[in-house]
């Protein structure tokens, strides 16, 4: 009965503690352990430097903490816009139906086609580096799948009997959309976006990694863990702190959809797999 | 079927020439004249970039641009990639083998220990083993390819120096990057044979085997697994296409060479014919076995017949 309960809380709990920590910890930790020193260069995780310090002698749990509060809030943004883009044009494109889902439907493909990395590229260039773009190149190259995501759970909520029924008695598309077919599909929509989530998480991890992602002065974790790799003979913390953290992150955002998800049928959880490869697989 | 194929394939050139040209779009968009980037290191003059624009067509206005792109495309011809001066086929051709070679290797693993995986879970439903595995695959697929690439390599080559852990050739050499890419997939197909598994667990025939009088293995391997094994193939074909379009992030963390690296390399040197051509044979590569996946669907279930223009 216990375990249950802790089992249910478990992921909240784990949400709670990462978000006090990204968004705390830098208010709290002393501040002169965020400067670069190199007389305490490659420390080994110790009482006084919890996780160890980098390459420039800056501590690594501060630095995490401050990664943390910036993937944090850079997939906040990428899931916002990826979410209205899916819901915009997978509500419409199902609506509308004929030539308007082929044409939507056709962009989705193609994009999805397309690999990851120069779709954010083009972002990335068009707009120049930093906090706002890499989320909206992330955000962009999400979004096609989230529109499937909507579009097929509103088409299969538009077969229904009610649906007819609303139709018949003379309720308007937008009327249909909002009053009845969101509130049977809202919570399969809900856990896909928190997916999503993950996924926003992973991909600004990658772009960073790669070098392409924010600025440099910006602490991130896949900066981190690419930048720490160098050293990997000499002070492998460097590289294995923000890799932890991140992958403790998205586990985080993982137990809460599946303890959302428990709702979704056999067929439906096989799709949400599919579209877990189409999310994240892109930018691998 | 013919016609189906046939129809197909025109919505995958259609693809094709989409991804194409808003790849195109895309990198009108991008600042920065590419005759410039690509002289850049040296001590160019305003007359040699004016030449290298005029050699590289960059003078000519844009519809006349893209006729000329879309006009070598049609003949087979990608152009020369602008840094490294070869022709882009050539440069593709070349790294298409190692990315082949880590996408096929990686895709042994997956579906081996996410078939096995998965079926462990629908086997142990309700013990004390699930949660276990729920949990095991969530970590699977929160794992982010840098990371566990860079753990494996801390702990296989440079604590234990069992493995190699950069570059190809080898088969060696491709153990470390190929369990890496295969694991982060492996999570996926792990849950969708699982939740197949068990979605057939419910159905007549499953019934009627066991009142065969089969064994409960013998009902899962010969019966629920072959209905659960369907998703296997979507997923594994999307991953596969992914993988074949440029496993960026592995072949970067284990310094492979291969499509991703060359694709990196072009985006960062703003190397339009070479990003091009790979937009071309990733576009294509997700085409083609979104075709294949879908007739071994058809083969597989005999109800997902195949209608044109589904």
């Amino acid at each position: 009965m216990i375990s249950r309960r802790i089992r249910h809380c478990a992921p909240w709990l784990l949400t709670f503690i990462i978000v006090l920590f990204a968004f705390a910890g830098p208010l709290v930790l002393p501040d002169n352990l965020r400067l670069a020193d190199t007389s305490r260069q490659f420390l080994a995780p110790s009482r006084h430097f919890l996780l160890g310090t980098d390459q420039l002698g800056r501590d690594l749990l501060y630095r995490v903490a401050l990664a943390t509060r910036m993937s944090l809030a850079s997939a906040l943004v990428s899931t916002g816009l990826c979410v209205s883009i899916g819901l915009l044009f997978g509500a419409a494109s199902s609506a509308a139906g004929g030539w308007l889902d082929w044409v939507v439907m056709r962009i989705v493909d193609t994009t999805l086609s397309i690999p990851g990395l120069v779709l954010a590229m083009a972002v990335i260039a068009a707009m120049g580096r930093g906090f706002i773009p890499v989320s909206v190149a992330v955000g962009v190259g999400l979004a096609p799948v989230y529109t499937r995501i909507v579009r097929a759970a509103f088409l299969s909520a538009k077969n229904e009997v009610y649906i007819e029924t609303a139709r018949l008695s003379g309720a308007g598309w937008f009327w249909i959309a909002t009053r009845y077919i969101m509130p049977s599909v809202y919570q399969h929509l809900t856990v896909n976006a928190v997916t999503l989530f993950a996924w926003s998480l992973l991909n600004t991890a990658a772009l960073d990694f790669l070098g392409m992602g924010s600025e440099l002065s910006v602490a991130s974790l896949g900066r981190m863990i690419g930048e720490g790799r160098l050293y990997l003979r000499q002070a492998p913390w460097t590289s294995i702190v923000p890799g932890v953290a991140l992958t403790l992150l998205v586990v985080t955002v993982y137990s809460i959809v599946d303890r959302y998800s428990v709702a979704d049928a056999g067929t439906m959880r096989v799709n949400n797999m599919k579209n877990a490869t189409r999310g994240w697989r892109h930018l691998s | 079927m013919a016609l189906y194929i046939t129809r197909r394939s025109f919505s995958i050139l259609l693809t094709i020439w989409l991804a194409v040209s808003l790849t195109f779009l895309a990198m009108q968009i991008v600042p920065g004249d590419p005759a410039q980037a690509a002289l850049s290191q040296s001590t160019a003059t305003d007359d040699m970039i004016q030449s290298r624009r005029e050699a590289l067509g960059l003078d000519q206005p844009l519809h006349i641009q893209y006729a000329r792109f879309l006009g070598g495309l049609l003949q087979g011809d990608l152009g020369v990639s602008w840094s490294a001066g070869q022709p882009v086929a050539v440069l593709m051709q070349e790294q298409l083998r190692p990315t082949a070679m880590l996408a096929l290797f990686g895709l042994v693993v997956a579906v081996g220990v996410g078939v096995v995986l998965g079926l462990l879970m629908s086997i142990s439903a309700g013990s004390l083993f699930e949660p276990i595995a729920q949990t095991f695959t969530a970590l699977l697929l929160a794992l982010p390819v840098m990371f566990v690439g860079t753990l494996a390599i801390w702990i296989f080559a440079v604590i234990l120096d069992l493995l190699p852990a950069t570059g190809q050739g080898t088969f060696c050499q491709l153990i470390l990057p190929g369990i890496v890419v295969g694991l982060s997939g492996a999570g996926g197909i792990a849950r969708a044979v699982d939740a197949g598994v068990r979605s057939s667990l419910e159905m007549q025939f499953v019934r009627v085997a066991y009142g065969k009088g089969l064994s409960r293995l013998a009902v899962y391997l010969k019966h629920a697994l072959r209905v659960g094994i369907l998703p296997v193939i979507d997923i594994t074909a999307l991953q596969f296409a992914y993988l074949l379009g440029g496993a960026v992030v592995t072949e970067t963390v284990f310094s492979r060479q291969g499509i991703g690296r060359l694709l990196v390399n072009a985006v960062l040197a703003k190397d339009f014919p070479v990003i091009q051509g790979i937009v071309v044979l990733a576009a294509l590569v997700y085409g083609v076995v979104h075709l294949a996946a879908d007739i071994a669907h058809a083969w597989a279930d005999p109800r997902n017949r195949l209608v044109p223009g589904r």
